[in-house]
């Protein structure tokens, strides 16, 4: 169902009546290089044949190279209720390109596909396994047609469906009525475009692209998608079960969404004049508080999809009953909540997750996953994250924060920034009382606080029962043996998350004769350090700037004494900046205090080795060791 | 064929007993007191959510359907747990779940708030023609919740009764379950576990199948206040941990009708059954269809070992299969076999040339231990094969490729399997191969700046170099180098070879230069000499243990160093030698250190003899690795002259 959840459609399809069919050894080596492989032919045809019907003719012949690469030999297409898949092919052919099979229709599998996430959906999918029994390299060939009962998205054509496949040729077509009409986008597309007009009128375009070798992705290069070539489109009239829109403007999209939401029934009359008794004396904050922990409270998330239930909210009648719903519906819960005690707030579709699809400002598409709500303030606008029972009051994070989305104001469309995290409100801090005895044992209090979307490391930990925590804990801590004695973890209203821990290290030190070795850097060692890449090919980025502050105080037992320090480290680069040293506060003991800073941002490619060098040298650096020596 | 037999006696049945269901107990559900719905977890305080109550009745109804009829209260504490509020009940798309009824309840200003689940509430969802999932999503959940429901399901096989589990991922305050079997049928039962039952009654008392009056046995078992299951590292399958109990189908009795026993009295004459089976009795008979093969791979022609080895290497030459195919001749003509096919075909291949060869049933580990007591089928779910050679015994497994002959794979290590013959009952201990393990040995030249230069050799052997390379080949040898080269980011490395050397033993070979193993204070330099070890973490950080320690094998961990100091420097203090062992010498380490001339020499040998450590025995465990670790991140003290 093509809903608010981003749903790439890696689609790969193919070619049509060739005399050959497709030996192996008709590959250019250049495409084999890397792959595990090949799409010999893939060819696509959406036709829109009304605002409210449309059709996708899929064709695609795969050489598999390896059993790596089986996986591109497997069937899997979902449906729905208001679509339906037919005509569906699959053969397989051997090596010199001999059909060994063809799948026969009762072969084909059906079961019922909900997201991991969803209770229910109405989504449905056909699957053929990858050909058993048959030997490397073998070809094969497979089409479909889906027929759609709506219009409301086309397919994305990605030229490549991941990394380790390369292409011989792929070609994408659409056709449309005029009075319909569509819009797209070349991403990357370095290949040949033809457009005619069809007898009846309907106009065709098709993109054709030929001997892309396999690509492999690089690590922080941002969205992986923005690395393949391919063409966007989207409609511009569309339908969806009755309600009609068009989609050639954001405000045509925001007239549609708010159509869906209009008819909502409203929340029953003696909850709204609850609400209002209860926030009578609040300020304005309060109250938007008051609402938030109230759904909270009463409300947990459960996803159901149903049909136009993927853009529909449930009522907030509905939800109020039950207790639940999805973001859609607790958004709008939320909202109705808000505005029955005079409260504006906004409706506001995302894309969520660590790598947002981009909205692009100059191309309407409905390109979303989530729901938020906005709250606009006379100073402040206050975001609202309505899935989540235990999710700080105004906090975004990493999951919605720092992009832009889709506010929903009457029937307009408003593209705005959501909350970001500057650098230096992203903080860890530790601080350590460590006593330590001559067998190497060693007592340690820490106190950790952290803030921002630094919060984010303990932030799923909280909602865990004391023991789940421990367990958490025991794998958490970078110590060899030891016990935890007590622990606390707490988040303050402002998301700020702090844990406080005794420790016992029964060998936090290796004792040697009359040598204590440590590393005194105990908790907190960085030990990433990114892959060598000597071609690099995309800019560096990096999402999150964030700073870590450590004061280790160390007591000496005594009769010992420091033997040697280090020198104190600074690293500076362009990625951040790392300081460490021992600082002696008299004779029994010393301060290992430590800073380290990672910039947020992206950084030319060039600059990767120097990338790879700052990692490695604050690995290093976090390494470090000290001796104690006995004085006698 | 035998299921034939089954489904002609059930339709006699059938007209003989009218429908009915036998009396049974029963829970009232719908209603609560503010005291009920205020009950805790007294015994885990910590829990998100515990069950009040698990209570189930097993009965078997007179069209032979098990019936379960099922009721549960639930207590969600906590946020996190709000998941528990959807569940979800698996069925046959023929057999729908019955009779359900949902409530929520809630403590609403000192009163009890009752919410009931209602159609909208519940979703059906047809995963495929064999499954489908009746889903039910609770209103008004919040912390402080109970969820209670009710419901039947019905289930088509009387030969072995579902799983009742006293134990779930959550504390259970009182689990009960009722099976009531009427006097056809007799059932054995097995229980796991190490939960100690309040009730485990077993008494007869009256009821009606269909309108006949006739005589049940009633089985009665409670368990209350059980604590979570939770895994813990290095333990035995989970299926033979958590508490739970099976029936499982004996005889069946109808008076002046069927009268069948499935169950052996004992695994003698399970064997013996299995070796009358079609499906044995020809696999054992021999394998005319490899006449014309065997021809070929016998070569010495008098039984020797190496035609052994020649039929046992011809059979794991074939491809694996993933359907069975309709005889082993079949599959033998495709060179194309499942698992079971292919050590089937062993037996009757060695059979057909003469070989005193029998296959074994066994449990793999995931599968879990064969009951010491009960014989049944279902206790195993694998085959190997013995093979006698005069004096000489070996169990094969042709399944995995790599495997030397005489060596089973580590799934198969799973205490004893039983031979399938005519005469006494015979076992076979499943022992694991006894030279696992790797010897590292490293020389290497310190320079003047701290960097250590030289050649670290791995040589790892048995099933500890198979599992490296299984995983090597996993990854592929490139990205594996990639990987260690990224994982050892302050070595800079020349070179870099993983040589198989043979079926069960490689060797690795790294030259390159170390960073990162000194520390330069200036007047002083600390040398750590253990490198490539990968223990930085004691593997046994839990203060409580409550499963016993389960190695998959047991190895010996052998590592040498020589490390030559440069001019200049002297060595002023090494790590002094330790030796330590595990009571009974389950388990032993002995670390030493000398100066010969301008050479420190490490020696470091760890190993483990014995699989299996009792909880008692889980604190001497974790000392054994905190002294292991500390020893390796002892630095050796270096001066300048």
């Amino acid at each position: 169902m093509r809903r608010w959840y981003t749903i790439l459609l890696f689609l790969a399809v193919s070619g049509i009546t060739r005399a050959q069919n497709y030996p192996v050894d008709g590959i250019a080596d250049s495409l084999k290089e890397g792959s595990n492989a090949v799409i010999r032919l893939s060819k696509g045809h959406f036709q829109i044949l009304a605002a409210n019907r449309a059709k996708l003719r899929i064709e695609k012949v795969v050489t598999i190279l390896n059993e790596k690469g089986k996986r591109h030999a497997q069937f899997l297409t979902f449906y729905d209720k208001l679509s339906g898949i037919t005509d569906i092919d699959y053969r397989v052919y051997d090596a010199v390109g001999k059909q060994v099979s063809k799948v026969k229709q009762s072969e084909i599998y059906d079961q019922s596909a909900i997201s991991g996430f969803s209770l229910y959906e109405d989504n449905r999918l056909k699957f053929i396994a990858p050909p058993k029994d048959q030997a490397y390299p073998y070809t094969v060939k497979y089409s479909y047609t889906l027929n759609y009962r709506y219009l409301y998205q086309i397919p994305s054509w990605y030229f490549l469906p991941g990394e380790d496949v390369a292409l011989e040729s792929s070609l994408y077509q659409i056709t449309y009525p005029e009075e319909v009409g569509i819009r797209y986008k070349e991403i990357l597309f370095s290949g040949e475009k033809k457009e005619w007009n069809e007898l009846d009128g309907a106009i065709s375009i098709q993109w054709q692209l030929e001997g892309l070798g396999s690509k492999s992705f690089e690590l922080y290069a941002g969205s992986k998608s923005d690395q393949i070539p391919r063409i966007m489109l989207a409609p511009e009239k569309f339908e969806f079960e009755g309600y009609a829109g068009n989609m050639s403007t954001w405000d045509g999209l925001a007239t549609w969404i708010h159509q869906l939401n209009e008819s909502l029934q409203f929340l029953p009359e003696e909850f709204k004049e609850e609400l209002r008794r209860e926030t009578e004396q609040m300020d304005r904050i309060e109250k938007i508080k008051y609402v938030y922990h109230y759904l909270q409270e009463h409300t947990r998330y459960v996803s159901i999809q149903l049909g136009l239930g993927g853009f529909q909210p449930f009522a907030p009648s509905v939800v109020h009953k039950n207790g639940y719903g999805d973001c859609k519906a607790l958004s709008y819960y939320t909202k109705s909540m808000l505005s029955s005690i005079g409260i504006d707030s906004y409706y506001t579709i995302i894309s969520a997750g660590n790598n947002p699809q981009k909205i692009d400002r100059d191309f309407p598409l409905s390109n979303f996953n989530h729901v938020i709500l906005c709250v606009p303030n006379e100073t402040d606008t206050v975001w609202l994250e309505c899935t989540s029972q235990t999710n700080p009051f105004g906090y975004l994070g990493t999951f919605t924060g720092d992009r832009e989305a889709l506010l929903i104001k009457e029937g307009q469309a408003h593209i705005v920034q959501t909350k970001s995290y500057p650098d230096e409100e992203n903080t860890q801090r530790t601080v350590s009382q460590i006593q330590v005895s001559k067998d190497g044992s060693a007592s340690i209090t820490q106190q950790l606080q952290l803030s921002g979307l630094k919060s984010e490391a303990l932030s799923r930990v909280i909602n865990l029962s004391p023991e789940e925590q421990e367990d958490y804990l025991i794998k958490y801590f970078n110590i060899t043996t030891f016990e935890i004695k007590s622990f606390e973890i707490d988040r303050s209203d402002n998301a700020e998350v702090s844990l406080t821990s005794t420790i016992e290290a029964s060998k936090l030190l290796a004792s040697s004769g009359s040598r204590l070795f440590l590393q005194p850097n105990v908790t907190n060692r960085n030990t990433f350090t990114p892959v060598k890449d000597a071609n690099r090919e995309t800019d560096i980025h990096i999402n999150i700037g964030y700073h870590e502050y450590d004061t280790l105080a160390f007591k000496i037992p005594e009769n010992f004494r420091l033997e040697a320090i280090f020198e104190p480290i600074l690293i500076e680069s362009a990625f951040g900046k790392y300081e460490a040293q021992i600082i002696e506060d008299g004779s029994d003991r010393f301060r290992y205090v430590r800073h380290f800073y990672q910039r947020k941002g992206i950084f030319d490619k060039s600059d990767y080795p120097a990338f790879v060098n700052f990692y490695k040298r604050v690995a290093r650096s976090d390494k470090k060791k000290i001796a104690l020596i006995s004085k006698t | 064929m035998r299921k034939t037999t089954y489904i002609g006696a059930l339709a006699i049945l059938l007209l003989q007993h009218p429908f009915s269901v036998i009396s049974q107990p029963k829970v009232k559900v719908g209603k609560m007191t503010a005291k009920e719905l205020a009950v805790t977890c007294p015994f885990d305080s910590s829990a998100g959510a515990f069950y009040i109550l698990d209570y189930g009745v097993t009965s078997i109804a007179s069209d032979y359907n098990v019936v379960l009829r099922h009721t549960v209260r639930l207590k969600i504490l906590d946020k996190s747990e709000f998941e528990r509020a959807n569940i979800s009940l698996t069925h046959h798309p023929s057999s729908p779940i019955g009779k359900f009824k949902g409530f929520t309840y809630n403590l609403e200003g000192g009163k009890v708030e009752i919410k009931e689940v209602k159609k909208e509430n519940i979703f059906k969802e047809k995963v495929n023609d064999s499954r489908a999932n009746f889903k039910v999503t609770f209103p008004g959940v919040r912390e402080g919740s109970v969820i209670e429901y009710s419901y039947e399901a019905r289930y088509g096989n009387y030969n072995s009764l579902n799983t009742w589990a006293f134990q779930t991922s959550i504390p259970v305050l009182k689990s009960e379950y009722h099976v009531i079997i009427p006097q056809y049928l007799d059932y054995q039962r097995l229980m796991t576990g190490y939960i100690g039952l309040d009730v485990a009654n077993v008494y007869t008392e009256n009821g009606l199948f269909g309108q006949d009056p006739i005589s049940n046995t009633h089985h009665h078992y409670l368990a209350t206040n059980v604590p979570a299951f939770k895994a813990e590292s290095y333990s035995p399958a989970k299926t033979d941990i958590i508490s739970k109990i099976d029936f499982e189908l004996r005889s069946i009795a109808i008076p002046g009708g069927w009268q069948e026993t499935f169950l052996p009295t004992t695994y003698g004459e399970l064997a013996q059954e299995l070796m009358e089976s079609d499906y044995w009795s020809k696999d054992i008979s021999g394998a005319p269809w490899a006449r014309e093969t065997l021809g070929e791979l016998l070569e010495d022609g008098d039984n020797s070992k190496a035609d052994a080895i020649r039929i046992f290497e011809h059979i794991r030459s074939f491809d694996k299969a993933e359907e069975r195919s309709l005889t082993l001749r079949g599959a033998f003509k495709k060179k194309s076999a499942t698992d079971s096919e292919k050590n089937r075909m062993l037996v009757a291949m060695l059979r057909q040339a003469g070989y005193a060869a029998k296959p074994v049933r066994i449990s793999t580990r995931a599968h879990g231990k064969v009951h010491p007591f009960y014989p049944m089928k279902r206790h195993f779910n694998f085959t190997v094969v013995q093979l006698k050679l005069g004096d000489e015994e070996f169990l094969l497994d042709a399944t995995e490729t790599e495997h030397e002959f005489g060596v089973l794979p580590t799934y198969c290590l799973n205490g004893k399997g039983l031979v399938i013959h005519k005469g006494p009952e015979e076992w076979v201990e499943l022992s694991p191969f006894s030279k696992n393990g790797r010897i590292t040995q490293a020389i290497l030249e310190l320079d003047e700046e701290g960097y250590l230069n030289g050649t670290i050799k791995v040589r790892r052997t048995g099933y500890d170099s198979r599992k490296f390379l299984k995983d090597m080949e996993k990854k592929g040898n490139e990205e594996y180098k990639t990987t260690f080269s990224d994982a050892h980011s302050d070595w800079s490395i020349a070179s870099h070879e993983v040589t198989e050397i043979d079926a069960f033993s490689n060797e690795e070979v790294i030259h390159a230069e170390l960073e990162g193993n000194t520390e330069d204070l200036g007047s002083v330099l600390y040398l750590n000499a253990m490198v490539n070890v990968d223990d930085e973490k004691n593997p046994f950080n839990e203060k409580e243990r409550t499963f016993p320690i389960e190695y998959k094998w047991p190895f010996k961990d052998t590592y040498i160093a020589r490390v030559k100091i440069p001019e200049g420097f002297y060595v002023e203090s090494l790590p002094q030698p330790i030796r330590v062992a595990l009571p009974e010498r389950a388990g032993s380490l002995l670390f030493s250190v000398s100066q010969q001339e301008n050479e420190v020499v490490i020696n470091q040998q760890l190993q483990i003899r014995k699989t299996t450590y009792s909880i008692e025995e889980y604190p001497y465990l974790r000392e054994f690795y905190a002294q292991l670790i500390e020893k390796n991140k002892e630095q050796i003290v270096l001066k300048r002259q």
